[in-house]
């Protein structure tokens, strides 16, 4: 079961994992052309207000720090942005495929229903996993052979931030494609949920649903520490969604 | 006894497509389960195999299975050949070998993309691999539909066989005809209930034809009227009037019309 599943996103997961590795590598051997760009823009006669506010002089200066620079612009951005949508893009088809092309009765006509859930979810879970690994641990590998200095101790909170808010949206796909009986609608719910859950989470008292603060490592910035109730609360409420997965396809009817 | 079911019911939004159903397979025999669209042959299928939920009744399976589902679908992006290695890898008992070999027989090339398939090859190649697979009982939901009538023949005799190895066959069909020609033992679905069933040939005998004049009330099932005359389907035994024997076609189309 394991083996069929991972010959059907074997070409999901490599096409991710080489766009995932070539973003990087567009960012980390040009920091010097980056500062010099930005450098520029903040030159601008008459520059208009936000734009000074969006790069102050001194995170231009800050760029310069090879930690930081690569903590700010893979994790805080690149990376950061894009962890919910390849974890949604790895767990949208998992099922809502099936179920689309009729082809899950081939599969619960040979294996349990238990069987069935269990290699789909896990092996995409693994998977998603497995990306945001290599992801993550790409800038100390670079910084090893680049010979650059880099803080690994917040290396290890950028990795528990990407690996759980990876986690979380992987999940809220999951259990859309476990529902529906399509697979455009797990993936549209699941984009519908982001954006709103960004764009709610911008009003103070909803902050704490904006997951792409937690994703991008705001409070890692601010406290050089992981962002230890988020990662709980996204954590419990990643096992909760599965749990649910679980139960909700074990009472499907196909 | 492979299989027992036991007060099946099953509704959808309050419609009954399974109404208290019960009924026993012994092992070995093949079981056909008739009746026109709507008559709740998929549902019950689907209620035994755990693809759907029944609302109560009990279901008892005495071993392992293997499945043609009504709609046939599988991947349409792998070739043949690659299916087979995809079923191998999830189906037990799957003969890989068996599989090649029918395929072969059906003259499915083992190269072709699946989606490529017409879909009468499509239905040979889920045939193959449904009976590559080594089980006790086999559910197969209309397997001749889309076949042309030689390539019919072949997957009746293919299913024949089955039950000549002591395995059983659980089939349902629109077809009379080829229901004639294998089936050891008869159900009659009918809006969510089995109204009949019995060994095919006891069935034919059960009934016979009755030709009485025009208003007079029988005991069965009314089949149809002329200007002077209702002709009724009854058993044996209720007959009165003119009698003349009945056709399993005159059988099934007598029951399913008749119940109200």
């Amino acid at each position: 079961m394991f083996k069929k599943e991972f010959y059907d996103m074997r070409l999901r997961a490599f096409v991710i994992l080489a766009i995932g590795v070539g973003l990087f590598f567009v960012l980390a051997p040009f920091q010097d052309v980056t500062i010099e760009m930005l450098k520029q823009y903040s030159q601008i006669q008459n520059m208009p207000k936000f734009l000074e506010k969006l790069l102050p002089k001194s995170f231009i200066e800050n760029l310069s720090d090879w930690s930081f620079y690569i903590f700010s612009q893979w994790f805080g951005k690149n990376l950061g942005q894009m962890v919910p949508i390849l974890a949604i893009i790895m767990a949208f088809p998992l099922f809502a495929r099936e179920n689309e092309n009729g082809t899950i009765e081939f599969l619960l006509a040979r294996q349990s229903r238990k069987k069935v859930f269990l290699a789909k979810s896990i092996l995409g879970l693994l998977t998603v996993l497995g990306q945001m690994l290599v992801f993550s641990l790409l800038p100390a590998v670079y910084s090893f052979f680049a010979n650059e200095n880099l803080k690994y101790s917040y290396l290890l909170a950028f990795l528990v931030h990407t690996v759980v808010g990876a986690i979380f949206w992987f999940m809220v796909a999951l259990i859309l494609s476990v529902m529906s009986a399509d697979q455009v609608k797990p993936i549209l719910i699941s984009f519908g949920l982001l954006a709103a859950t960004t764009a709610v989470g911008m009003i103070k008292s909803f902050k704490f649903l904006n997951t792409y603060t937690y994703v991008l490592g705001s409070k890692i910035f601010q406290t050089g520490r992981i962002d230890l109730n988020m990662t709980i609360a996204l954590f419990i409420s990643s096992i909760i969604l599965f749990g649910l997965s679980y139960i909700v396809f074990l009472k499907k009817e196909f | 006894m492979i299989l027992k079911v036991e007060n099946l019911n099953k509704s959808y939004n309050g419609r009954k497509a399974v109404d208290d159903v019960s009924f026993e397979i012994d092992s070995g025999c093949v079981f056909a389960l008739l009746g026109p669209n709507g008559a709740g042959k998929t549902t019950t299928i689907k209620c035994i195999l755990g693809l759907r939920k029944p609302d109560s009744g009990r279901i008892t399976l005495n071993g392992s299975f293997a499945y043609l589902p009504e709609t046939k679908e599988l991947y349409r992006h792998l070739s043949v050949e690659k299916m087979l290695r995809v079923t191998s890898m999830i189906a037990k008992n799957f003969d890989r070998k068996r599989a090649i070999e029918l395929l072969e027989s059906f003259q499915i090339p083992l190269k072709e993309k699946i989606a490529n398939l017409s879909h009468g090859m499509l239905t040979q190649t889920y045939m193959a691999l449904v009976l590559s697979q080594r089980a006790e009982i086999y559910f197969m939901d209309e397997p001749t539909w889309g076949l042309d009538p030689i390539m019919r023949t072949r997957i009746l005799e293919l299913i024949r066989e089955l039950s000549y190895d002591g395995r059983t066959v659980f089939y349902t069909s629109h077809i009379l005809a080829e229901v004639e020609k294998i089936a050891d033992i008869v159900a009659i679905m009918v809006k969510g209930k089995i109204v009949e069933k019995d060994y095919l040939d006891d069935l034919k005998e059960k009934y016979v034809l009755c030709i009485v004049p025009k208003g007079e009330l029988v005991n069965g099932f009314h089949y149809k009227s002329t200007d002077k005359e209702d002709i009724y389907l009854v058993k044996k035994e209720l007959a009165k009037g003119s009698v003349e024997p009945a056709t399993f076609d005159i059988i099934f189309e007598a029951i399913v019309k008749g119940v109200k």
